[in-house]
């Protein structure tokens, strides 16, 4: 428990270091939220010198940055996210539809990766130096080494050039009409699995490879044990720690991916929002976004720390 | 002595020829004339009501106050959900139709307006739509102080608006205007609900929307989609056919083109975010399902110069640069040759030169050799010589669209023809508008798209003392004639003085170098139909929108 409490104490500091970066970032990058929302982000809006002022009064872009920065989060002390600043309406209410539908594409796709990628490894650690081994290893070097938009353009080319199809247009919550959200989801989930479980494939092959080679291995081989049992009960089990770890990196990795694939398989998520955020410099939102993502993150790790103790229990927590 | 004009609501069954025809009599000296599109041919066609249509724009809403709009990311959601008082005829988009009024007079000075509403008109809380949520919209439309991004457009001729009845509304106009009743069908022009705004609603958050439309708003998403309903209690007869809309918003130009090709897009606005390369690409893959319907040339884009600077103060200067402009291959390196040529004026407009009559002007010239000399002459008349004693110059370019690559090609030219240097900034493009608004900048580059073909949109906004006026240009005489033409009714002599206008633009003075007119597209499915049969382009990009005169093929 005392753990618990220091872990989560730690996210304070770590958040304050997240949301500052961001927030000096943003102001150094050029760009005006009130410029944006009297032009338009294509320019077609026409305006005077003193509606900008007046503007950038009305949205306080024009105090110190270090004012602005800590009536943020003198509001966050007290549970307000704040306000965005481009649409004017309560962050939590920005991020509150959204939210469902990112960790939905996020944890599928976690899922879809691990399922295909840990079987995959492990296959291709047994079968080192086979035909099998070398295609999975292939795979899995072509699938690092293309970019994640580009497995979406293809996904969505090869998806409209071989059977005239593309997800429902229009989101739809899970909850709303499942068939569309299956139909909307599946695909730019399992774009997302093909970035992860090349990653999580090499990761197993190697901790495999390595388990594999340990005396309790070959001591359960010498018993007698079924290959299955070894394999699963022994080999696997203990392979798992590095390949629970890298599977709490993917989930920031995917947060990460989910930005671009969102926006090209139209899925109104966190991503989306949050490119928008930043298309449209609106600094509330992107730090309140950027917040919840190191939320998650953060989260995720402290999972995977606590599941350590179970998976070896030599690992305990003072 | 009025001028009447009726338009009797009723179903497609009673739109013949002679109707439509009819529609656009009153319509008199306003009449439009722009469009070098053939006219649509109007066939009988039985419409078929049910489906729901999908619209593909290129933005999401910003605002839901139709006044406070200035985008046709968001007029493409707002406008189905309300009404203006008059609207282009969506089977012949030259004349000008009642939408809520039934007939409107105008008085012999031109200064009066009479609208006769239709009485079966309800909001959608049951509520009926009055001559008083048509005063009290009107009014709104030119509060001062008030950002008024496009019903503004108002301002300068509406005096004010009273009700005679229930059912009857008087506009007074400040000076006589032709182009009035051309603003007034615009679709930002929309009557929004009284009791609902004086009530304190804000109009300006979707859930709040009260309409008269022919769409009821059942969801929006941001930056994915906005759904509407048939409106049941619709006032216009049988209307509208389709039992539901769908506006979504696809920035990605390969997952916009993918959508098309599934076929899940019914149609989409004229400004799609697809490019004229890519659409030109679509027409050939969806052969026999979709067509690309063409507006006219709406919007040009030019070079400018801050006419308040140094070197730009003499206009010598911006004239030579102009002069040594190769419009030819500017026009055949964009828009595959779907834009028209540079011109002040949009050439072939009622009011300006055509192409033809262009090609014999100085700057147009064939072989090019002339205009280059003239060119250097004018800068040494400005102390320029040679060319390069200009200096280095400052470009600023909006990374958006084909600025870049055309800002490229000209900065070529300047170097080929003149030996002149400059140097390009690329900026985001509310960076650059602001630039253009501060005037902090040497050498611009942008462009309008005008609302309505009628010149007091267009030539007021660019060349007269309006914000778009980003020059900062002022010419005494072009003022005077512009002032001039705007309360001129009669059309030949409004001509007149518009051609006395181009001829300083192209002759004397003229603080823009334009590069061509752009035309905008449609790409719309073969099963949209209409009373005219196909599908019908408007003649802007801003009018139109309702989607109520529209039905799926079964």
């Amino acid at each position: 428990m005392r753990y618990l409490i220091r872990r989560l104490l730690l996210y304070i500091p770590i958040m304050l270091a997240v949301t500052l970066m961001v927030f000096l970032l943003m102001r150094v990058i050029p760009g005006d939220p009130a410029l944006l929302m009297l032009a338009g982000a294509s320019g077609d809006g026409s305006f005077k010198p003193e509606d900008l002022a007046k503007l950038r009064r009305a949205l306080g872009t024009d105090r110190p940055a270090y004012v602005q920065y800590g009536a943020w989060l003198w509001g966050l002390l007290h549970g307000d996210l704040g306000t965005s600043l481009f649409y004017r309406t309560p962050i939590i209410k920005e991020i509150a539809p959204r939210l469902p539908a990112t960790l939905e594409l996020s944890i599928l796709a976690v899922l879809v990766s691990v399922l295909l990628a840990v079987p995959l490894g492990a296959v291709s650690a047994l079968k080192q130096h086979s035909w099998l081994d070398y295609g999975a290893r292939l795979v899995t070097f072509v699938g690092i080494s293309i970019p994640i938009f580009v497995t979406g353009l293809v996904v969505i080319y090869l998806l409209v050039k071989l059977f005239h199809w593309f997800p429902p247009l229009g989101y739809a919550m899970l909850w709303e009409d499942p068939w569309t959200n299956v139909q909307q989801m599946l695909f730019p989930a399992l774009t997302l699995a093909f970035f992860e479980l090349n990653f999580t494939a090499r990761v197993t092959r190697s901790a495999m490879l390595e388990v594999l080679r340990e005396d309790y291995i070959r001591t359960a081989r010498a018993k007698g044990l079924a290959e299955q049992r070894i394999i699963l009960g022994h080999a696997l089990k203990n392979a798992a720690l590095p390949i629970i770890t890298v599977s709490a990196w993917s989930l920031a990795r995917l947060l990460g991916g989910t930005i671009i694939i969102e926006k090209i398989f139209l899925v109104p998520g966190m991503g989306t929002l949050l490119l928008d955020a930043i298309i449209a410099r609106d600094y509330t939102l992107i730090q309140a976004i950027v917040l919840c993502y190191a939320v998650i993150v953060l989260t995720a790790n402290l999972l995977v720390d606590l599941c350590y103790s179970w998976f070896d229990p030599r690992v305990r927590y003072a | 002595m009025l001028r009447r004009t009726d338009h009797q609501r009723g179903g497609p069954q009673r739109l013949t020829r002679r109707r439509i025809l009819q529609a656009g009599i009153g319509f008199g000296a306003t009449a439009l004339s722009l469009s070098r599109l053939p006219a649509p041919e109007v066939h009988a066609a039985t419409p078929v009501s049910g489906g729901q249509a999908t619209v593909l724009n290129y933005a999401y809403p910003e605002v839901w106050d139709p006044h406070l709009a200035g985008t046709l990311g968001a007029l493409g959601s707002i406008s189905p959900m309300y009404n203006q008082l008059v609207e282009f005829n969506p089977l012949k988009p030259s004349e000008i139709i009642g939408d809520l009024a039934k007939s409107w007079e105008v008085s012999a000075d031109g200064l009066t307006y009479i609208f006769k509403l239709h009485e079966n008109v309800t909001w959608w809380d049951g509520k009926p739509l009055t001559a008083d949520d048509v005063v009290f919209s009107l009014h709104r439309m030119v509060e001062e102080g008030k950002p008024r991004p496009r019903v503004g457009l108002l301002r300068p001729s509406l005096k004010m608006a009273e009700v005679v009845d229930p059912h009857t509304v008087r506009v007074s106009l400040k000076l006589p205007s032709s182009s009035f009743i051309q603003f007034l069908a615009v679709d930002y022009m929309k009557i929004v609900p009284k009791h609902v705004v004086e009530a304190g609603v804000d109009i300006n958050v979707w859930e709040n929307i009260v309409g008269s439309g022919p769409f009821k708003i059942k969801q929006a998403r941001r930056n994915d989609s906005v759904t509407f309903e048939k409106n049941p209690k619709y006032f216009k007869q049988g209307r509208p056919y389709l039992d539901g809309l769908r506006v979504v918003v696809i920035t990605d130009q390969g997952t916009a083109a993918a959508a098309l090709k599934s076929g899940q897009i019914t149609t989409t606005t004229a400004v799609s975010g697809l490019q004229v390369d890519d659409v030109l690409k679509l027409e050939k893959d969806l052969k026999g399902k979709y067509r690309l319907y063409w507006q006219p040339a709406t919007n040009v884009e030019h070079f400018f110069g801050n006419t308040t600077k140094e070197p730009w103060k003499d206009v010598r200067v911006i004239k030579a640069l102009r002069r040594a402009t190769d419009p030819y291959e500017i026009q055949k390196a964009f828009g595959s040759g779907y834009y028209d040529i540079a011109a002040p004026f949009p050439p072939g407009a009622w009011y300006a030169s055509s192409a033809a009559q262009l090609k014999e002007r100085p700057g147009y010239r064939v072989p090019k050799d002339q205009d280059i000399a003239d060119a250097k002459a004018l800068l040494k008349d400005a102390g320029f010589d040679p060319p390069s004693k200009l200096g280095k110059r400052v470009l600023t370019v909006p990374t958006v669209l084909y600025w870049p690559d055309l800002a490229q090609l000209w900065v070529a030219q300047m170097k080929r023809n003149l030996g002149v240097e400059i140097e390009i900034k690329l900026v985001d493009a509310p960076t650059a508008v602001n630039s253009w608004v501060s005037g902090d900048y040497d050498l611009g580059s942008w462009g309008y798209g005008y609302n309505i073909p009628d010149p007091d949109d267009y030539v007021h906004a660019i060349f007269g003392p309006e914000s778009r006026n980003y020059t900062r240009w002022k010419h005494e005489k072009f003022l005077g004639l512009l002032r001039q033409q705007l309360s001129e009714l009669d059309r030949d002599k409004r001509r007149q003085i518009l051609r006395q206008m181009e001829e300083i633009l192209l002759s004397e003075e003229n603080p823009y170098i334009e590069l061509f007119w752009a035309r905008r597209v449609y790409v719309v499915s073969d099963k949209l139909k209409t009373a005219a049969g196909a599908f019908v382009p408007a003649e802007t990009i801003q009018v139109m929108l309702k989607w109520d005169h529209v039905w799926l093929e079964k």
